[in-house]
């Protein structure tokens, strides 16, 4: 079949959050008149809007000629950047500063192929005393250089 | 207006502020110069981390690194080949090939010229233009607010390059999403699924980071990391007086089109470039040197995108209406220090407003002294390979958004704002008309409502007030221009290099 997936995805990502939040909207908040609007007056507007995009693109997408969405993509650095970024959000409070830039920064590292775990543990080391050095003692944020960890 | 430029002077040569003016300016200048980091990214990264300096310091620094960064983007276009930014991408053309010919000194000292004169008149045309625009929209009511945001979405569908419908489609997701949180009117949380750190609302910055930055490192990180290799030499920067000739011209009418174009929402930078280049092919008695090195295509497009992006500032400063990404970006700035961008700006801020403006000149002084002196350490950056760059940058990220609100959730929406930027990147679907609608979606409900409790549910007072009306038909006639498919085609062969 020949569909344009791009706009398929497009038309397909409109009619889910259509889905989300006008469902969200018509089942749990009021609509009010057009005198004195509800919190669920305008959402339900804008959902309305939505759908109609969605459809045309959806049914325009089937007629148009083939035009694959993903040509290439990043499985290795969605991967490792999703798990760094994580792992930071997750541990900086028991890690400290210094240790969870040094996780992160290894994991991220790893996203360019070329790059090897010792090549990567190096770049963490250097981000880590650099961040320590410019956010702790250079802009004096209130992170915890070495963390709670110890009290576990 | 003498008195307030004094005033601005005052405050931008605070000993503070010029360190952070300059501090601005060499990060812009460093990530223009470097490919696959852009101003965009650069500023959400860095936006969390200037909350604790004072609102004009933190705003007069985030500025500084966008108009350093088109005065970079132009060095890597000269130099390399590549375009620093987008809104070199012109420059690459004739810059190139004039490097190419051993006179790649000129280009350099042609495109900071050009833009040094553009910076300063087009900062004489901000503090000349807004104020007047600002007592206009005093006497705005809820009406004309509404009326004003939709001109100001249908110009984010102009921003957009490729399909209007599903720019249309991503402002209406922004608008959504905007009005994540607890409804002013009723009380009610809306659309926070059950999470609690949505009760105020999906975090500005971390979703920034996450759609600019995580997602465009993503797309970096397809490809193999490309080496970078250095063609050019630089020797003598002084242009001849042949050169001084020929550039005067291109540079005025360069800045004229940046300065006109820049005002008008959604055009930006790079279209400013490219009319500017194609005006001077049409006008320069030099006309078959273009293409082959004329410092005409130089001169033009950078004054033009210089000016350009200075004059963006006036629809957000005057009438709290961001006409790009980036400066929806800097009203998530004002927002998040406690000022409400609007016209109440100048009268109640007035230090903020011309301190920020007067450090703009002061920027590009500083900008035209870090270029041409300082261009051999600008080329040497660029054989830092990227794979050593984007661990900091998503490290930056990480610490820049925690530190906002200590908040574990808000680090985890990096990475879901990051995927969905990928992801959705892929279908071709455009996020500065998303970050528009997001900024604007509760101002704009706000407003509605507020207009329809006023009068009653009557729809017909859009029209019926001669400003809101007048808006209106402003908005229509845009929607018409990018609707007519003869402008789009061109329109899209003009986006299409930016990629």
């Amino acid at each position: 079949m020949t569909v344009n997936s791009k706009n398929l995805g497009a038309g397909l990502t409109f009619l889910s959050v259509t889905a989300i939040y006008g469902g969200t909207a018509l089942q749990s908040l009021p609509m009010g008149s057009l005198t004195s609007m509800g919190p669920g007056f305008f959402p339900a507007a804008l959902c309305v809007i939505l759908a109609g995009l969605g459809t045309i693109l959806v049914v325009t997408s089937i007629f148009e000629a083939r035009q694959p969405a993903f040509g290439s993509f990043a499985w290795r650095a969605l991967f490792t950047i999703s798990a760094g970024v994580l792992f930071f959000g997750t541990f900086i409070r028991e890690t400290g500063l210094a240790l969870a830039v040094f996780v992160t920064a290894f994991v991220v590292s790893l996203a360019a192929a070329e790059t090897r775990p010792p090549a990567a543990a190096a770049i963490a080391l250097a981000l880590s005393a650099f961040c320590v050095v410019v956010f702790i003692y250079g802009l004096r944020l209130p992170l915890p250089v070495i963390g709670s960890w110890p009290d576990w | 207006m003498l008195d307030n430029l004094l005033l601005g002077f005052s405050v931008a040569s605070l000993p503070v502020n010029l360190a952070f003016c300059f501090l601005g300016v060499l990060l812009g200048t460093l990530i223009g110069v470097l490919p696959g980091i852009g101003p965009l990214a650069t500023i959400s990264v860095l936006l969390p981390l200037t909350f604790g300096l004072p609102p004009v310091t933190s705003l007069i620094m985030l500025s500084g690194i966008f108009y350093g960064a088109q005065y970079g983007g132009s060095t890597t276009a000269i130099l390399v080949n590549l375009p620093g930014e987008a809104s070199s991408t012109v420059t690459m053309i004739d810059g190139y090939q004039m490097a190419k010919r051993g006179r790649a000194g000129p280009a350099l000292a042609a495109a900071a010229i050009g833009s040094f004169f553009a910076g300063t008149v087009a900062t004489l045309l901000v503090a000349l233009v807004a104020v007047p625009l600002t007592s206009l929209a005093l006497s705005f009511g809820p009406a004309e607010y509404c009326s004003l945001m939709v001109v100001g979405l249908v110009s984010a569908i102009a921003l957009a390059s490729g399909s209007v419908l599903k720019a249309i489609g991503m402002i209406c997701c922004g608008l959504l999403l905007g009005l994540t949180g607890v409804d002013i009117y009723t009380n009610q949380p809306r659309f926070t699924f059950g999470v609690r750190d949505l009760l105020d609302g999906i975090d500005f910055v971390a979703l920034a980071v996450g759609i600019f930055g995580i997602s465009e490192i993503l797309r970096n990180l397809e490809g193999t990391d490309k080496t970078r290799t250095l063609i050019a030499k630089v020797t003598g920067l002084m242009p001849t007086r042949e050169d001084w000739r020929r550039m005067t011209g291109p540079i005025m009418r360069g800045t004229a089109i940046g300065g006109f174009l820049g005002i008008l929402p959604g055009s930006g930078a790079l279209l400013a470039a490219f009319v500017s280049y194609n005006v001077e092919k049409k006008v320069s008695p030099n006309a078959s040197e273009f293409g082959k090195g004329a410092i005409e295509g130089v001169a033009a497009p950078e004054s033009a995108n210089n000016a350009a992006a200075q004059t963006s500032y006036i629809p957000m400063l005057s009438l709290g209406l961001p006409a790009t990404p980036i400066m929806a970006l800097m009203i998530g700035a004002l927002t998040i220090h406690g000022i409400t961008p609007g016209p109440n700006v100048i009268s109640n801020n007035p230090e903020l407003f011309w301190g920020l403006i007067a450090s703009m000149w002061i920027g590009n002084a500083m900008l035209i002294v870090l270029n041409l002196p300082l261009v051999g350490l600008w080329v040497k950056l660029l054989s830092v390979p990227y794979r050593m760059l984007f661990p900091a940058i998503v490290t930056l990220c990480c610490i820049g958004v925690y530190s906002v609100s200590s908040s574990s959730f808000d680090v985890y929406l990096i990475v879901i704002a990051g995927l969905l930027g990928y992801v959705l990147t892929k279908f071709d679907l455009e996020w500065a008309p998303f970050i528009l609608g997001f900024v604007l979606g509760p101002l704009f409900e706000h407003q509605l409502r507020r207009t329809m409790l006023i009068t009653g549910g009557d729809a017909s007072v859009f029209l019926t007030r001669p400003i809101s009306a007048g808006l209106l038909a402003v908005a229509a006639v845009l929607l018409l221009v990018i609707a007519v498919p003869m402008v789009r085609r061109s329109r899209q062969e003009i986006f299409i290099e930016e990629d």
